[in-house]
């Protein structure tokens, strides 16, 4: 699914890291190990092409990133950095201004469908007419989760997710991710996260 | 006839009335006083310039001089506007040049040709102080705006790379930066205009009554270049904003890095 071939990266005289190498398999659970200053989220920043390696390759479904394909494969990948922020509005209002998007117009906004995933997150329904900033850290995590998921993302890149939340919710959460069968990239220091299907990659 | 001039001797008690508020800042210990007789040292320098400049300006009465004369103004506002955000000259100059020049051209002419009914919309004593009033006032308009669009991008980043990730387009996700631009950098403005006459007599106002105006052709006047100013202020931000969009980002839709560079310079 990801493929990254002899990577560089350094921010001016600072080397983040040097001829990195990582294949990830579809379906298959990473998380990133590496002190901090390593590299780990502008690992994720290169991966949806925002921030672009000094040499090396990467590929996503099969393809070379590049200018021309890089918005087909941002539409493949959920990007949940640490902490997310919403325009000031009702959150459904921000869900639907979400599918709003030319991108994203043949999803249909389904009401049954979008209770039903605030339930497995363990969030309330009224959370739909709460005001965005009225939302917790956690709150707000899954309702990015959920926007994810409506709009059919293949592969989760998670930035620090769990690091904002309560013991309890931290290991719902992980539970929540492993068990997905999409293609998942996790930075974290929480130990929560450390299952048997879970491969940790170190540098 | 005019305002009356003022004298030789006018102008040293103009000056004499600075003891008052350095011998307060002296008294007070506010470290004011160098900067105080620096400020009013260099204003005088400048303004005793544009004066000799001015008188040819208006003797001549040239089209190409007066129309070089706005191309000036408007250079040294660029400047000022870039150098308020510190990001790159080589990149910024002709984007913002073009904008603030498109709009004060469009309402300078406008204003003549329409509003003060002339058929020379170049005439000097029209043109040069009157885009004088426009360009300042967008001049602000504009250190607020563009300070709006890259300080987001200096602080929040990651919140559009988070709106690009959600499927934005580059222009869905810079939407409510704009707006947010926009908004605070014309809402000072509408206030000022909201209060004027009950605060202060603007000074275009002040300067026609001294000049002889009667008081409702200076009111006149002031109304017309306000809302003028609210139009190139609008315009130039619109267009400013819309053409550092087309400049600043790569083909990632990522914000070009070598826009913001460090120190002066």
């Amino acid at each position: 699914m990801i493929q990254i071939k002899n990577i560089n990266l350094s921010f001016g005289k600072k080397e983040v890291f040097s001829n990195l190498s990582l294949t990830i398999k579809q379906g298959e659970k990473v998380i990133l190990n590496a002190p901090s200053g390593k590299g780990k989220s502008s690992l994720l920043k290169i991966i949806m092409g925002f921030l672009k390696p000094d040499s090396g390759e990467v590929m996503v479904a099969e393809k070379l990133i590049s200018a021309q394909n890089i918005k087909e494969i941002r539409a493949k990948i959920a990007y949940l950095p640490q902490d997310i922020s919403f325009p000031k509005m009702k959150v459904e209002d921000f869900i639907k201004s979400v599918l709003s998007y030319e991108s994203n117009k043949s999803i249909s906004y389904e009401k049954n469908k979008v209770e039903d995933s605030l339930e497995a997150l363990m969030l309330p329904k009224d959370v739909l007419t709460q005001d965005t900033t009225s939302l917790s850290g956690g709150e707000k995590q899954r309702i990015g989760i959920l926007i994810m998921q409506l709009l059919n993302r293949e592969i989760f890149l998670l930035d620090e997710v769990t690091s904002a939340l309560n013991s309890e919710l931290k290991i719902f959460i992980a539970d929540y991710f492993l068990k997905m069968k999409q293609t998942i990239i996790i930075v974290s220091h929480d130990d929560v996260w450390l299952k048997n299907n879970l491969r940790k990659v170190e540098w | 006839m005019g305002a009356k001039d003022l004298s030789l001797y006018s102008m040293l008690f103009a000056y004499l009335l600075l003891l008052v508020p350095v011998g307060i800042l002296y008294a007070m210990k506010v470290k004011l006083v160098k900067e105080s007789f620096f400020s009013i040292l260099r204003m005088s320098i400048q303004l005793g310039l544009v004066g000799v400049y001015l008188k040819y300006i208006f003797e001549w009465d040239n089209i190409w001089l007066n129309i070089a004369w706005l191309l000036v103004m408007i250079i040294v506002s660029t400047f000022s506007i870039i150098d308020s955000n510190g990001v790159c000259k080589r990149v910024f100059f002709l984007p913002i040049v073009g904008a603030l020049a498109i709009s004060l051209f469009f309402n300078i002419s406008y204003f003549n040709y329409f509003i003060v009914n002339i058929s020379d919309i170049f005439n000097a004593k029209y043109l040069i102080p009157i885009s004088g009033m426009l360009l300042g006032n967008s001049l602000k308009g504009n250190i607020i705006a563009t300070n709006t669009f890259f300080d987001y991008f200096r602080n929040r980043e990651k919140e559009y790379f988070f709106t690009l990730s959600l499927g934005a387009s580059r222009q869905e996700a810079l939407k409510p930066i704009v707006r947010e631009s926009m908004k605070r950098s014309l809402k000072p403005t509408l206030a000022s205009i909201a209060t004027i006459g009950l605060v202060s007599l603007p000074g275009m106002m002040t300067g026609q009554i001294l000049g002889g105006s009667v008081p409702m052709t200076a009111i006149k006047y002031q109304i017309a270049v306000m809302i003028a100013i609210f139009s190139t202020m609008a315009i130039s931000i619109f267009l400013v904003i819309l053409f550092l969009k087309k400049v600043s980002f790569n083909k990632f839709d990522v914000l070009k890095k070598y826009i913001f560079i460090k120190g002066e310079n």
